[in-house]
């Protein structure tokens, strides 16, 4: 097959579709209250834990719990914010008296481990850290996974000086002189019926291929900001826009990002 | 392609019981333990660790690594990842992968670097540098940058199509050698070197013990005293092999992943969340309790992960549990390398009819819930089909099946 040769690393074999998604951004949240309807557990999640793990409820939407065969996250840094606190707690403190709740939470798979315990889902459960890669990860596993049910698959990532710091060293996302930073989660519901759009395969380090269709996530950084997470959160946003055909939608943002092929009835 | 028996041929392993896996056995073979306090790195916490004897700068040398910046979880990594591909390569006479991918395990990635960038971050001169490998990802393409050591692992290596990696904590590597084990078995790879690598630090060490659960005395697993877990360093990687039983140190039958969906770092009492990674292992290996030789254990020592997981052996064997133990007593919890670490010891053990170093140790007592009473080296098990689990925080919880060839 053309596309499995030359363009992507993993086809899968068949078309898999996308039953729902949702992003969420500082500047387009999604309705945390209603979507994680426990205000204690609210009170102790993170604002980012917060934005992902509702996000990934809102894009699972009313699929059966039983019928979820995976929640599979990504992320660049995880935590920064979390883990920081915890560092310099650690610091200041010189190691005693620590509240251990930031330590916790600064885990990479919170997200997945919080979006099970909120659906009662216990099903297979897992995170990708590999930069912008651990999404080509993600999808790669969630679809081979989707013959046993919906999977949930999605990206998160937030904003921090340390971020930012963090990015200037690696040389990521220099447009000129300055990229706004940005934030934020996209999630997937893939599998079960379809209803016109799939995801025909994924790359996880081609921003350069060719396709006659493309979207670079570039075009979306006044809108979004720049960061690891990009491509989840403009996949769904294009989604959502249900502009149609077969459109290859490419993270260019970050060095060797991923990326993935859309079709849109 | 696809729906093929997927074959261990080669192991990889360094931890504070040996540099490499037969410095490892033979440590086990000893009985001795290697937990003392930390040396390495600054702490305050004055409690047994499991540290690798040898410091970066010898990791270094030995590796012949002359990256300006790379974590010690790399290093450890790389120690472990080159013995493997070697282990492999000898083994099987050189078989390279036509699709191979490197999957890797950690929890806290470069934290250890991380932590040289904060402490002096308030100071004017912080080196920023130290930042730059503080994600999971960067020790995972530090290690790939450095793998080949050799014109036949760097032929290996240009069979290794693609990288990524897995952070799940103390299941990282657990996951890594699952993911792997789909993708062979699906047929995407031929060959997968999975495993996971971390290395101690403030951070993890002052996060346990922030939540209470380090045992300032050696630990004791599945012991009615035991009061919290050691942590350890260290890394272990397996080279999986599609369809190729040469050589093979057995083969990987089954595997299992399940979310607790309880809380963020405790297990339920009764253990759902490992009675279930254990029975969807048993499920994909089309093998029944009974036929079970051996468990390697998470046994952290920690009161509520050992009653969880006594509790969830309980009701998957039917009260016929099979001979159990833990490792953790020897080189510690190592956090997202264990999986990987200890599943190198258990598939020596198969290759070698003999789970004797695997006897427990600190324990004298059963919990009272539970009766249950670790394998204490006697008597001698050939094991065929060994179990070997690890639980992480976010409930989740990793079953991996081993069996004789």
């Amino acid at each position: 097959m053309m596309l499995k040769d030359n363009i992507l690393e993993y086809v899968p074999e068949c078309p898999c579709p996308v039953a729902s998604c949702c992003f969420a951004t500082p500047a387009e949240p999604v309705d945390v209250k209603s979507l994680i309807p426990d205000a204690n557990l609210r009170r102790r999640m993170g604002p980012l834990l917060r934005l992902a793990a509702a996000c990934g409820m809102a894009a699972l939407g009313n699929v059966n719990p039983d019928n979820v065969a995976g929640i599979i996250t990504s992320t660049g840094l995880g935590f920064m914010k979390d883990t920081v606190s915890f560092a310099d707690m650690l610091i200041d403190r010189n190691e005693g008296m620590l509240n251990p709740s930031p330590f916790m939470q600064s885990t990479f798979n919170t997200v997945s481990g919080y979006i099970a315990l909120l659906g009662g889902i216990r099903t297979y459960n897992t995170a990708y850290v590999h930069r912008s890669g651990g999404f080509a990860a993600a999808l790669t596993d969630a679809m081979m996974l989707v013959g046993d049910g919906n999977v949930l698959v999605g990206g998160f990532d937030e904003a921090s000086p340390e971020v930012d710091e963090y990015r200037c060293k690696l040389g990521c996302w220099k447009r000129g002189d300055f990229l706004p930073l940005g934030e934020g989660a996209g999630f997937l519901c893939l599998g079960g019926v379809d209803n016109g759009v799939r995801i025909l395969g994924v790359h996880s380090s081609r921003s350069t291929l060719e396709f006659d269709r493309k979207v670079l996530c570039s075009s979306y950084i006044d809108r979004f900001g720049a960061f690891f997470s990009i491509l989840p959160v403009v996949l769904c946003s294009i989604i959502g826009e249900r502009s149609k055909g077969r459109i290859l939608v490419v993270d260019d943002v970050n060095p060797g990002g991923p990326a993935v092929l859309l079709e849109i009835d | 392609m696809g729906g093929e028996r997927i074959y261990v041929t080669g192991i990889g392993a360094v931890s504070a019981a040996g540099n490499d896996v037969d410095g490892i056995v033979g440590a086990l073979k000893s009985g001795k333990t290697f937990l003392r306090p930390a040396a390495r790195f600054e702490t305050a916490l004055q409690m047994p660790v499991g540290e690798v004897g040898l410091s970066d700068d010898e990791l270094r040398a030995l590796l012949g690594v002359d990256a300006n910046v790379i974590s010690r979880t790399s290093l450890l990594g790389l120690k472990a990842v080159r013995e493997a591909v070697s282990d492999h390569l000898r083994r099987t006479g050189g078989i390279v992968p036509k699709r191979g991918v490197f999957i890797s395990g950690t929890s806290v990635g470069g934290m250890d670097l991380s932590e040289e960038f904060w402490k002096y971050r308030a100071m004017e001169g912080a080196d920023c540098s130290c930042l730059s490998v503080h994600d999971p990802g960067a020790s995972t393409l530090s290690i790939l940058s450095s793998a080949p050591d050799s014109p036949e692992s760097e032929e290996f290596w240009r069979g290794v199509a693609n990288s990524t990696t897995i952070s799940t904590a103390c299941s990282s590597a657990g996951n890594a050698i699952l993911l792997a084990a789909r993708m062979l078995r699906a047929g995407v790879v031929d060959i997968a070197i999975a495993g996971g690598t971390d290395s101690l630090c403030r951070f993890t060490m002052n996060g346990f013990n922030s939540l209470r659960i380090l045992d300032g005395d050696f630990c004791r697993p599945f012991d009615e005293s035991r009061a919290g877990l050691n942590l350890g360093e260290g890394a272990g990687y397996l080279v999986l092999s599609a369809g190729r039983a040469d050589g093979a140190y057995c083969s990987l039958e089954g595997w299992g992943n399940a979310a607790e969906a309880y809380h963020q770092t405790a297990s339920t009492p009764e253990g759902i969340g490992p009675g279930l990674s254990m029975e969807r292992a048993l499920e994909i290996a089309g093998i029944m309790p009974g036929d079970i030789s051996f468990i390697n254990t998470h046994g952290t020592g920690t009161p509520v992960n050992d009653l969880a997981e006594s509790n969830a052996m309980l009701r998957i064997f039917g009260g016929n549990v099979p001979p159990f133990s833990s490792l953790k007593p020897y080189f510690g919890h190592t956090l997202g390398a264990s999986e990987s670490l200890e599943a190198a010891v258990v598939c020596r053990a198969i290759a070698d009819g003999d789970c004797s170093m695997m006897r427990s140790s600190g324990f004298s007592i059963p919990i009272p819930e539970t009766g249950l009473v670790p394998y204490n080296g006697e008597p001698e098990i050939a094991p065929v089909n060994v179990i070997s689990s690890a639980f992480g925080f976010g409930g989740n919880c990793v079953s991996l099946i081993f069996s004789k060839v």
